[in-house]
């Protein structure tokens, strides 16, 4: 199977809903109970007003989509340097997708330097970033 | 501890990390709609592994005790090779930088983790906000 390497090509993407079930069950099986995500009284007096999904679970779809389309190599070696700009709140549900955005040789070996973003429904950038691969 | 009481270099951990096979499985169910597509073979989502430090972090500071609003603001991880479930690891975190922004602290912490041998298996960098 051939892994995107040409500049400008999207990387095969995906779509999921963020239900506040699946926040309740990041945290339990994460171990992160901060309240903003879980706790509604709570996270009514933050600035977001409402329950937010966990950072690190749009992380999660990223380094998902990153190992679907470099299943040989994303695990060793495999670096993610994101933002995360814009909170996901619960039954949004958002697209994950990257772009090849640059390639270079270091030491020897070819790297693939791609885009990565998570975006809610209305367009805002909940995540960007960069992910960083070796092509072989 | 008291968010006063952060200071730059200071350090975090040792945090043990060993995840059993239904650890591992349930993390991944609960970032994916299918566990099968995800090409982790069997092993340790290695997010998973900064996720948990995240959550001592997050009880060693108090946040959740202290019910202290928090940003995630960013997030840098580099993975070395595959975790298998029942592996231990162990967590070193460093708080590399601690600064007071119009009334926020803006907190990044640096993690390295090594397994029983001492090799580094990731590194990863986490930046946060509290707002007092």
């Amino acid at each position: 199977m051939s892994v995107p390497s040409t500049l400008g090509q999207s990387l095969q993407g995906f779509r999921r809903t963020v239900t506040q079930d699946r926040v309740t069950a990041y945290a339990h099986a994460s171990g992160d109970h901060n309240p903003i995500h879980l706790d509604e009284d709570f996270a009514a007096s933050t600035r977001f007003g409402r329950r937010i999904a966990h950072g690190m679970l749009s992380l999660a779809f990223v380094w998902e989509m990153m190992s679907l389309n470099y299943p040989s190599t994303w695990h060793r070696g495999g670096t993610v340097k994101t933002r995360f700009t814009s909170p996901v709140v619960p039954s949004e549900e958002v697209a994950v997708s990257g772009t090849v955005k640059r390639l270079r040789t270091i030491g020897g070996n070819k790297m693939v330097q791609c885009e990565v973003a998570v975006t809610r429904p209305n367009g805002e950038k909940a995540l960007t970033g960069s992910a960083t691969v070796l092509l072989a | 501890m008291n968010l006063d009481d952060l200071k730059s270099g200071q350090l975090f951990g040792p945090y043990p990390i060993e995840f059993s096979r239904s650890d591992a499985d349930d993390y991944i169910s609960a970032t994916g709609d299918d566990p099968t597509p995800h090409n982790f073979g069997g092993n340790v989502h290695p997010l998973h592994l900064d996720a948990f430090v995240l959550s001592r972090l997050i009880a060693d500071i108090g946040i959740v005790e202290n019910r202290i609003e928090t940003v995630h603001a960013g997030q840098q991880m580099t993975v070395h090779r595959e975790i298998a479930p029942s592996e231990n690891i162990v967590a070193n975190a460093t708080l590399k930088s601690c600064s007071n922004r119009r009334g926020s602290i803006w907190v990044i912490f640096e993690t390295e983790f090594v397994d029983h041998s001492g090799a580094a298996v990731a590194e990863s960098s986490s930046t946060i906000i509290m707002m007092p």
